[in-house]
């Protein structure tokens, strides 16, 4: 199995999301899903009660999160300079925005990504290494993403817009079926689950 | 602690796992506090990022007078809770107020801040006051851009502190100058005093207020900045009557010419126990009202011991079950 395949991805979802492992089996249709949680700065005070936002509803559905990009905006830095553009794509090259990031995961379970801040150019990689076939976010779940200014920015206000990208199975009937479940049809189908029960029956 | 059974369990259920695992998203006990840019730091720096920034929000000089009334709208602290952070509570809020005079020296042009705290609570200078309002807002993203915003200076509504407009030249607040929201609890929705001190000792025990999140709850003033040209003149009072007036008072006759609000800050502090909302409680016997473990193995009736026989006692006569009515136990007069 090549660590890229489909297989691969699938064998990791079953342990992570089953429900959404056994969605892309079956082939369940899947629909794009892409959120924006955009954060200001209206000032530059460093290490400040942080900016909070959150998704504007929780997700309807489980949702796997697969990427998550930003982009950076100072309206008032560099105007009308042809260089402008530059300055921002180097800052986000390089992986020093000046802005500290904090994630919690709220739905269940509640979690934290990061316990305390984390430059922005760099946590999102997190989703590479912890979760490198998708980060799930449950049914009714929610992010809280809290931001403070490590570095004082060159103006404000300061504007950052994340951006949340991933899938949705769109069929209310995998909302119905639990991990169990799941793991057992998954099972039938040919697949290697792990099965927790063994170990309750201990 | 979890036993590993539990947290296999716990699978099954929408609750999942937490308290155990990696859940520091619960604050503890909070306190936001006002910061803003202020022109005083603007070539000395204020901190070692050497950032322009000062406790609280200058409220602009132009008097309200002169810009058709207009009230300065300032969003002095916010904080953000998600859906699932039950058991928030608003604990504390913390207020100042300051009057301020600029006097530049005519020989060396050095521009010189004068300062002076306002602390009776109902003190308001002739042509200005402030109200002070908790609210709060539902979630939702407003776009607040706009090429206008400058630092501290934000359209519409902000996420940190900031001076709200609609538009500036002249001055309009957004919302026709009220603030964005609900009033949190009746005395705190339009509060005209400063009732909670800013040297308050323990202002976080001052309230205790159950937030209803996932919400955003804001701390806005509306500000209706003082005409100098209004102040009583200096000279009016004869020097017995100057030394029983209020400090404020003081100010304000000393600086007739210039005293204004400066700057103001606020405070909110919250308090998010650890000890309620977690899914902990809501799991486990102890503090669930279901008084068991909700995400495991379904809970075994406890059985019942045999009773042992009575010697010598008759057995005690059956009780009706709620719902029965029981029978009149004696005849009726009209029959009888």
């Amino acid at each position: 199995m090549l660590p890229d395949s489909r297989d691969a991805r699938i064998a990791d979802l079953i342990i992570t999301a089953p429900r959404l492992a056994y969605g892309m089996v079956i082939g369940v249709r899947r629909a794009p899903y892409t959120i924006d949680i955009p954060i200001q700065f209206s000032s530059s005070t460093v290490n400040a009660p942080p900016v909070v936002q959150s998704f504007q509803n929780n997700v309807s559905l489980d949702t796997l999160i697969e990427r998550v990009t930003y982009n950076l905006d100072q309206p008032n830095t560099f105007p009308g300079s042809p260089f402008r553009s530059l300055y921002f794509n180097q800052m986000k090259q390089s992986g020093a925005t000046g802005v500290g990031v904090q994630i919690d995961v709220y739905g269940a379970p509640r979690f934290s990504w990061n316990l305390t801040y984390t430059d922005l150019g760099n946590l999102f990689d997190v989703l590479v290494n912890t979760w490198p076939n998708g980060f799930e976010i449950p049914k009714q779940g929610n992010i809280k993403l809290s931001a403070i200014l490590t570095q004082t920015p060159i103006s404000v206000p300061y504007n950052i817009v994340t951006t949340w990208t991933g899938w949705q199975c769109v069929d209310s009937s995998l909302d119905g079926i639990s991990d169990d479940d799941a793991r057992e049809r998954l099972r039938k189908l040919g697949f290697s689950v792990p099965d927790p029960k063994v170990l309750l029956r201990q | 602690m979890i036993k590993e059974s539990q947290l296999l369990s716990l699978q099954r259920t929408r609750d999942g796992v937490a308290q155990e695992l990696r859940t520091p998203s619960h604050g503890g006990r909070f306190e936001i506090v006002t910061a803003g840019p202020s022109s005083e730091f603007g070539f000395i720096g204020s901190d070692p990022y050497l950032t322009n920034v000062g406790t609280g929000l200058v409220v602009p000089t132009a008097p309200s007078a002169s810009i058709g009334g207009a009230r300065y709208l300032m969003l002095l602290a916010r904080a953000s809770f998600n859906a699932s952070e039950a058991g928030v509570r608003l604990v504390g809020i913390r207020q100042y107020a300051e009057l301020t005079a600029t006097i530049t020296d005519e020989d060396t042009g050095q521009v010189n801040r004068f300062r002076r705290e306002i602390r009776s609570p109902l003190w308001h200078p002739p042509d200005g006051d402030i109200s002070w309002h908790v609210m709060v807002i539902n979630k939702v993203q407003r776009d607040t851009r706009n090429p206008a915003n400058a630092d501290g200076v934000i359209y519409q509504d902000a996420l940190s502190p900031a001076l709200l407009y609609q538009t500036l030249g002249p001055y309009t607040p957004p919302n026709g100058g009220r603030p964005w929201g609900t009033p949190l609890a009746a005395s705190l929705g339009n509060m005209h005093d400063l009732r909670y001190r800013s040297r308050s000792d323990q202002s976080e025990r001052l309230l205790d207020i159950v937030i209803p999140a996932g919400c955003d709850v804001c701390l806005y003033v509306s500000v209706r900045q003082n005409d100098p040209a209004t102040n009583p003149s200096d000279g009016l009072l004869t020097d017995n009557q100057f030394a029983a007036l209020s400090p404020e008072d003081q100010f304000l006759l000393s600086f007739s010419a210039n005293a204004r609000y400066g700057s103001i800050y606020g405070a909110l502090a919250f308090d998010q126990n650890l000890e309620y909302g977690t899914t902990r409680d809501r799991n486990f016997a102890g503090g669930s009202p279901e008084g068991v473990f909700a995400g495991g193995a379904e809970p075994k009736p406890e059985v019942a011991e045999p009773e042992a026989p009575r010697v010598g006692v008759p057995p005690p006569a059956p009780v009706p079950a709620p719902t029965q009515v029981p029978a009149p136990t004696s005849v009726p007069k009209r029959a009888a």
